[in-house]
């Protein structure tokens, strides 16, 4: 079969497209064949000016008091007249083919039929089940806004809309998935988002091809660009301010029918490293923060394998002082120290994985004997050093700092093969491992763009956003990495200053 | 285009530089590192006015067209060896160094085959790309900079170095020859010009610029190194800067030394990244060559550093790399430029 342009295609091509007829018992018997004779297809008999006609939807996607008040209501108490102005219905599709009506049906439309009628009349009463908006679990914040996305697309699009009420805000819907249908929604700002990443992701998105996308990982694994790195390169969050302010950059979202969370891209690396609290306290404490965080992927990657180049390579780095209290916590230990430093970060990996899972109480007795009885009692086992402990323990709270969780298991992982290297060359093994890890970096793209801009290329007016985080009204342009359309964001917001009344 | 110059210029050469210098040129080291940042900033020049007069060719087609096509491919195939040769010299130097001072038990070929390996995966990728890393690279440079500043706070003797110009003038010239091998790199100007987009006297002042760092570096470490030994330790010694590091310790590293020494591994490897991509980027026209010629010499580069072990191999490898490197810096260069104006060979006008 040659590719059709857009995904809707499919559902029209795949059935076979029948076409309604005068027949109301005939039409009715089709629909049922449709969906399988699905027995929660409900079929209610009426007659309207005086000619039978049928409702039909699915028991199950409709809300029963919309449907009464906007469809069976009326037209049990008009009885006659044109049947578009006696339903209330804030929808009504009319269509004469039975894939659109059952489609329609399966997105929680009724369905009304009449006898010697061949277009169906669709109102839309669907129940929308939805958790309401609470702060999301893994991105909690001090100073920001405490909404979060949730599982329904039209809800997730109201978040963003609410914070960017510009005609500007453009929303493209794409179907994805022969089985599931699933509504995927890209987002952006249509004068601001550079066009070519645009037409980028939209091509990329058109090339998907699957039966079923329920989750926003689906989606990402199929169009990031390399999908064996480490790094991800795409930002989900659950965040809608988050999501509104990489808007006003001239990024692109993409939301999933189903998910909580959304995709922002293209993204760089210190994206990851953000987080919307930075811009609400003052840009001192702001920057102070940016710099722990960088700090922090910096000892989760290299941590452990300077701790265990220096105990099995180069003990000589260190002052007498320090090199003697670390030598007698060793002393009766007989493992390696890359062994050690194993042992402990799968005992604090099994911990995480235990835990994320288990209803709060237990996850709390599982910290206290994982946590300090393992803890305490592997040290005076003697099978681990006191100094590793501190070393892993260093570790797993740095690599928990990064804002977005998915970044700091990366840099967790990553510290594997940099902990192997150290233990076989030592310095010479880090930094090797880490040049190979810029390099790698220098070589990702996102959707085109450099993932590892502003270092890389370096640019210089980006860099007062990354690391550090400027007073808010030196941030006159936008971040270039995206590429947006027009660059400044803000004129002389503090013009006050030099002009008094 | 500023830093990729700087990085593939500054590298091993770095730690021998002092003891090379001072060898025949005693405490007047220093001058004859700014004579060869002279002398090399005449060279850059020249390739700009070759340069010039082709500004859309690469440079194995420039040579080809001003020499005709036999004696360009001979040509040719003589500056491929340099920049492979080049780049083995500075792989070899470079594990040599790793192995005496960082790990001395681990086999040297294991050392440059994982550096090679790190530097087949950047060279690979584009020319953008290695620029982006060698600008992040740059970094490091910045840090021993500072780490030099500290090395002031040992005991230094200024009469070292006195009185200016002790040595004699031959001696100071014979000092900058030597200290060639180590400002080697700036050639790599004549292949990276067609891919530079705005090429307007900024280009010119762009690698004078590198070229007045790198000297400017050079000098002011050898400077140091003179000051901080004495002639005689100098001597014995081979690589200063090392030893000039040791001699530091702070509350929390005894070493600096050691960390220093990992820490420029990504420098050197940057020159080893100049030369692979020069060297390949000499004999391949298309993309695809391109990356297969990277992976080949690659292999060419690890097979060479794994042949001499002992030292003297080494000098009198270092000997030859030299002559070479005179041809192909010198000689060609000036040949070409010659042979165009004589002939009235140019394209500036053809092309616009």
């Amino acid at each position: 079969m040659s590719f059709k342009d857009t995904p809707k295609d499919y559902i029209t091509l795949n059935e076979n497209d029948q076409q309604l007829t005068h027949n109301l018992k005939k039409n009715i018997e089709m629909i049922h064949e449709y969906l399988c004779q699905t027995e929660d297809l409900m079929v209610k008999k009426m007659s309207f000016n005086k000619v039978s006609c049928t409702i039909l939807f699915l028991d199950s996607m409709v809300n029963k008091d919309i449907l009464q008040s906007s469809v069976i209501g009326p037209i049990l108490e008009k009885k006659s007249g044109e049947i578009q102005d006696v339903l209330k219905a804030t929808e009504l599709k009319f269509s004469s083919n039975i894939s659109e009506v059952g489609a329609s049906l399966l997105e929680g439309y009724c369905t009304i039929l009449i006898e010697n009628d061949e277009i169906a009349k669709s109102v839309v009463v669907g129940e929308i089940a939805a958790r309401s908006i609470e702060e999301p679990a893994n991105e909690r914040s001090i100073l920001s806004s405490h909404d979060g996305f949730v599982e329904n697309l039209s809800t997730n699009i109201l978040l963003l809309r609410r914070r960017i009420k510009s005609p500007q805000l453009k929303v493209k819907f794409f179907t994805l998935g022969k089985i599931t249908n699933t509504k995927v929604s890209m987002v952006f700002i249509d004068n601001l988002a550079n066009k070519k990443i645009l037409e980028e992701v939209e091509r990329r998105i058109t090339f998907i091809d699957v039966d079923h996308l329920l989750s926003i990982g689906d989606i990402e694994e199929f169009i990031e660009d390399n999908p064996h790195s480490p790094f991800p390169q795409m930002l989900s969050t659950e965040r809608p301010d988050r999501g509104a302010s990489y808007l006003t950059e001239g990024k692109i979202i993409l939301i999933v029918d189903g998910s909580p969370r959304i995709l922002i891209v293209p993204i760089t690396f210190f994206a990851f490293y953000q987080s919307p609290d930075d811009y609400n306290s003052r840009w001192i404490s702001g920057s102070f923060f940016r710099f722990i965080r960088f700090f922090s992927f910096m000892i989760s990657i290299s941590l452990p394998a300077i701790y265990i180049a220096i105990i099995s390579f180069h003990s000589e780095v260190l002052p007498i002082g320090i090199l003697y209290s670390v030598r007698v916590s060793l002393e009766y230990v007989p493992l390696s120290p890359f062994a050690e430093a194993i042992l402990m970060q799968i005992i604090l990996e099994l911990l995480k994985e235990a835990s994320i899972r288990l209803p709060t109480p237990i996850a709390q007795t599982l910290g206290i004997v994982g946590g300090l009885i393992i803890g305490t009692a592997v040290v005076e086992a003697n099978l681990v050093s006191n100094s590793m402990i501190v070393i892993i323990g260093l570790t797993a709270i740095s690599s928990f700092v990064a804002p977005i969780n998915e970044m700091g298991t990366s840099a967790r992982l990553l510290g594997f093969p940099v902990m192997i290297a150290a233990s076989c060359f030592g310095f010479f093994g880090i930094v090797l491992a880490l040049m190979v890890l810029v390099m790698h970096l220098c070589k990702l793209e996102s959707f085109g763009m450099h993932y590892f801009s502003p270092l890389a290329p370096f640019k210089l007016e980006d860099i007062k956003d990354t690391f550090v985080r400027l007073p808010i009204w030196k941030l006159k342009t936008r971040p270039t990495d995206s590429q947006p359309v027009y660059k400044q964001q803000q004129r002389f917001t503090r013009g006050w200053k030099n002009n008094k009344y | 285009m500023f830093f990729v110059l700087i990085q593939s210029q500054i590298g091993i050469g770095l730690f021998s530089l002092p003891n090379v210098v001072q060898e025949p040129a005693k405490g007047d080291g220093w001058i004859s590192i700014i004579l060869a940042g002279v002398g090399i900033q005449f060279l850059l020049i020249i390739y700009w006015f070759l340069l010039k007069r082709f500004p859309d060719d690469e440079f194995a087609q420039v040579i080809q067209k001003i020499l005709g096509r036999t004696l360009g491919k001979i040509l040719n195939i003589l500056i491929y060896f340099h920049f492979i040769i080049t780049g083995s010299l500075s792989t070899i130097l470079m594990v040599k160094l790793l192995n005496l001072q960082l790990l001395p038990i681990t086999p040297s070929w294991m050392i440059s085959f994982l550096i090679i390996s790190a530097s087949i995966y950047l060279t690979i990728s584009n020319l953008k790309i290695i620029a982006k890393f060698f600008v992040l690279a740059f970094t490091l440079i910045i840090l021993l900079l500072f780490l030099t500043l500290f090395t002031f706070s040992l005991p230094q003797e200024i009469q070292f170095i006195l009185p200016v110009g002790h040595s004699g003038i031959k001696n100071i010239l014979i000092g900058s020859n030597n200290a060639l091998f180590s400002m080697v790199g700036f050639e790599a100007i004549l292949f990276l010009f067609p891919f530079i987009i705005q090429k307007n006297k900024g280009v010119l002042k762009t690698i004078s610029l590198a070229n007045i760092f790198v000297t400017g570096f050079y000098t002011f470490l050898v400077f140091i190194c003179l000051i901080s030994f004495s002639p005689d330790q100098l001597n014995q010694i081979r690589e200063p800067v090392t030893y000039l590091f040791r001699g530091l310790s702070f509350k929390t590293f005894a070493r600096v030394d050691l960390i220093f020494l990992s820490l420029w591994v990504v420098p050197m490897t940057t020159t080893i990244i100049a030369y692979l991509f020069l060297a390949s980027k000499s004999i391949s026209n298309e993309e695809r060559s391109y990356k297969k010629n990277v992976v080949i010499n690659g292999i060419f580069i690890f097979l060479i550093s794994l042949i001499p072990h002992t030292d003297e191999i080494t000098t009198q490898f270092t000997k030859y790399v030299t002559y070479l490197s005179y041809a192909v810096i010198y000689v060609i260069p000036v040949l070409l430029l010659l042979v165009s104006i004589i002939y009235k060979k140019h394209e500036t006008g053809e092309t616009t």
